[in-house]
């Protein structure tokens, strides 16, 4: 019960800091992979700790002790900064997985999104009502939660955001799709002749 | 005489030729380097330095171009809009044997060059080919053929660091009907025969040329010859089977030969078979057909570890090599389909199917030709996790009633098909959907929370 009931605190880019409960943010590989560290880290200094109690002049154990009272200056508390992610995407980050916070959870691999379970998900589940409505706001704060779930690997997210996108961009042209993401049309007249003439096959259905 | 099958040129993007120059490519062409190397300018490895250079400022100026996402989710984003473009059936973790097949728009490549060399790959995994369209992919892959020969002569100038051949996973040629000719398919499986998976053949035109073709396939884990309508030699055909050790789904051709000359190549030792086994070492999912014989049957053993069998079109099996193949591969068997015509078989020749099948069994297709109502009736018959059956019917005459629905409900009651959910039966079979026998096994089967389907 006690690890349910832990907070984390997150500090954004700007330093603003945003408590979250730990089996909320936990949906964020990353961090998930953080505060398993942590404790394992932590296990690993109390019992080197006990072993040695007679090697007290041991510097090392000194340091690792500095840093952990630096990482958690409260007993409960553990703080983490995030800072390539902004406090207002954040913000909107922590509402989501609030909101998701019931949802049952996915056999995700610890070190990435690659599951088998994501590309079963791909078909079958389509964006629910409140994740569109989520994700109704300018292109630019889309992007931005789009890369901090991508940075932070929470994959729930991270699908319904491409998933957004992927509606926006389907039976579009590319001049069109050049303006949805921004990008500039790199091709020659004579190269886009070419790309188009040898995939030609592929629209002779 | 003109070749008229002859590949059209077409431009190959980023790489041109130009008379005097040679290729020329976006920032500086080979030959200028090549040049400038000739006259001592630079070594070997200035000019690799300053090619890498080049890279780098394109690099710089693709940075310049603002993409706001990295590539890798661009890639994410292309697939769940390639997926939603398709089939609502469509599942990509499926095989085209049992979904559509990928369905690519090129727009997508055209946005811009990081989005095409996101496409590329995607375009070409799976094919999706039809008779219009199958001439033309042809082309493509032929233009793409002088690439290959000229990334074998000199790698320095290649421009396009790829093979689009190599790309293509999956060949379903299902569609193709009298549009290629022998030697064109057998072109195109020797093109894509690197990274093939899965092939599907065309009814027409897969001859001996093919089949030897065949052979080079050698990361094959699904070939599905039931649609070839030629005669297919069995004493080619497994041989070259015999090399695949990732063949995990085969279904045999219709209309086959030389199956006794096999099995006696294969008893004498005329032909040598990797560790003695005449099958893939790996197969899991097998549809027998065609002219196979009970001696095959007898003296070529199926593999042990098959998970899903199906029997269709085999005149010359009789319900012994049935039962020979069940009592070898019956334990571990998830799925079972039998398909008419086995005219070989007594009207009550399948009745004991189920005893040869272990609780793995999941799914079954059973010809109501072939039962009797024993089949349902004998209290031995047990599948404790059966999911889904289907009774099949030809239709013919004396095949009418021979099951009755009383039968069926006589074993649901008696909790022989404990998890038993899915029941479909063909038409043909004459019930009389509205009789109250039908309506009591359908008040059976929905307490025990199946559903019944009628079929044609």
């Amino acid at each position: 019960m006690d690890n349910e009931e832990k907070t984390i605190i997150l500090v954004s880019g700007e330093g603003v800091e945003h408590q979250v409960l730990q089996s909320i943010i936990s949906k964020s590989i990353l961090i998930k992979n953080f505060l398993q560290d942590f404790q394992n880290d932590k296990k690993q200094n109390t019992n080197a700790k006990s072993s040695l109690m007679d090697d007290i002049n041991d510097i090392d154990d000194d340091e690792d002790e500095e840093v952990e009272e630096q990482a958690a200056p409260e007993e409960n508390d553990i703080v983490m900064p995030i800072p390539n992610v902004r406090s207002s995407i954040l913000t909107k980050i922590i509402k989501w997985l609030e909101h998701h916070k019931n949802d049952t959870a996915l056999d995700y691999n610890n070190d990435g999104t690659s599951s088998t379970s994501v590309d079963d998900l791909r078909r079958t589940d389509p964006l629910d009502e409140w994740d569109k409505q989520f994700f109704s706001i300018n292109q630019e704060t889309m992007y931005e939660i789009i890369l901090a779930s991508n940075y932070l690997n929470i994959p729930q997210l991270l699908d319904s955001g491409c998933k957004v996108i992927a509606n926006m961009i389907r039976g579009k042209s590319d001049v069109e799709i050049r303006q949805i993401f921004n990008i500039e049309d790199d091709f020659t007249k004579e190269e886009k002749e070419a790309i188009r003439r040898e995939n030609e096959w592929a629209e002779q259905i | 005489m003109a070749n008229k099958r002859r590949p059209k040129k077409s431009v190959v993007p980023y790489r041109k030729y130009v008379a005097g120059v040679g290729y020329v490519t976006n920032t500086k062409t080979v030959k200028e380097m090549k040049a400038l190397n000739g006259q001592g300018i630079f070594s070997d490895d200035e000019v690799e330095s300053l090619s890498s250079d080049l890279e780098a400022v394109n690099l710089e100026n693709y940075k310049e171009n603002s993409h706001l996402l990295p590539m890798e989710l661009y890639a994410k984003i292309l697939d769940y809009a390639i997926d939603f473009d398709n089939d609502e059936n469509f599942n990509p973790k499926k095989r085209t044997k049992e979904t559509k097949a990928k369905i690519v728009y090129k727009d997508y490549a055209l946005v811009s060059r990081a989005f095409y060399y996101l496409m590329i790959p995607r375009l070409y995994n799976t094919p999706h080919l039809t008779s219009k369209n199958f001439l033309a992919f042809m082309n493509v892959l032929d233009a793409d053929k002088k690439m290959k020969r000229n990334l074998k002569k000199n790698k320095d100038e290649i421009l396009q660091p790829y093979v689009l051949s190599d790309f293509v996973n999956t060949l379903d040629l299902s569609m193709i009907i009298q549009s290629g000719k022998n030697s064109i398919i057998s072109k195109l499986l020797r093109r894509c025969s690197s990274n093939l998976v899965e092939f599907i053949a065309p009814q027409t035109s897969f001859g001996m040329l093919s089949l030897t073709t065949l052979k080079a396939c050698s990361n094959l884990e699904v070939l599905n010859l039931q649609l070839v309508a030629e005669k297919v030699d069995l004493n080619e055909l497994f041989p070259s089977l015999n090399k695949f050790k990732n063949l995990k789904s085969l279904a045999l051709p219709r209309s086959s030969y030389n199956c006794d000359l096999l099995a006696e190549n294969y008893t004498l030792r005329k032909i040598s078979f990797d560790n003695d086994a005449i099958w893939p070492p790996n197969l899991e999912d097998v549809t027998l057909s065609g002219n196979l014989t009970n001696d095959f049957i007898e003296l070529c053993f199926l593999p042990v570890n098959l998970k899903k069998l199906s029997i269709s079109h085999c005149p010359l099996l009789d319900d012994v090599s049935i039962y020979k193949i069940l009592d070898r591969c019956g334990s571990t068997l998830e799925s079972i389909h039998f398909q008419y015509p086995l005219t070989k078989l007594r009207s009550d020749s399948l009745d004991d199917v189920l005893r040869y099948c272990s609780s793995s069994l999941k799914e079954m297709s059973i010809l109501a030709d072939n039962i009797s109502q024993y089949f349902f009736l004998d209290e031995t018959h047990f599948a404790p996790n059966l999911e889904t059956m289907t009774i099949l019917c030809s239709g013919s005459l004396s095949q009418l009633n021979k099951i009755h629905p009383d039968d069926i409900t006589i074993a649901l009651v008696e909790n022989r098909f404990p998890s038993l959910k899915n029941l479909y039966i063909s038409m043909r079979i004459g019930w009389d959907m509205k009789s109250d026998d039908i309506e009591d096994l359908i008040t059976v089967f929905e307490d025990q929370g199946g559903s019944i389907y009628m079929i044609y």
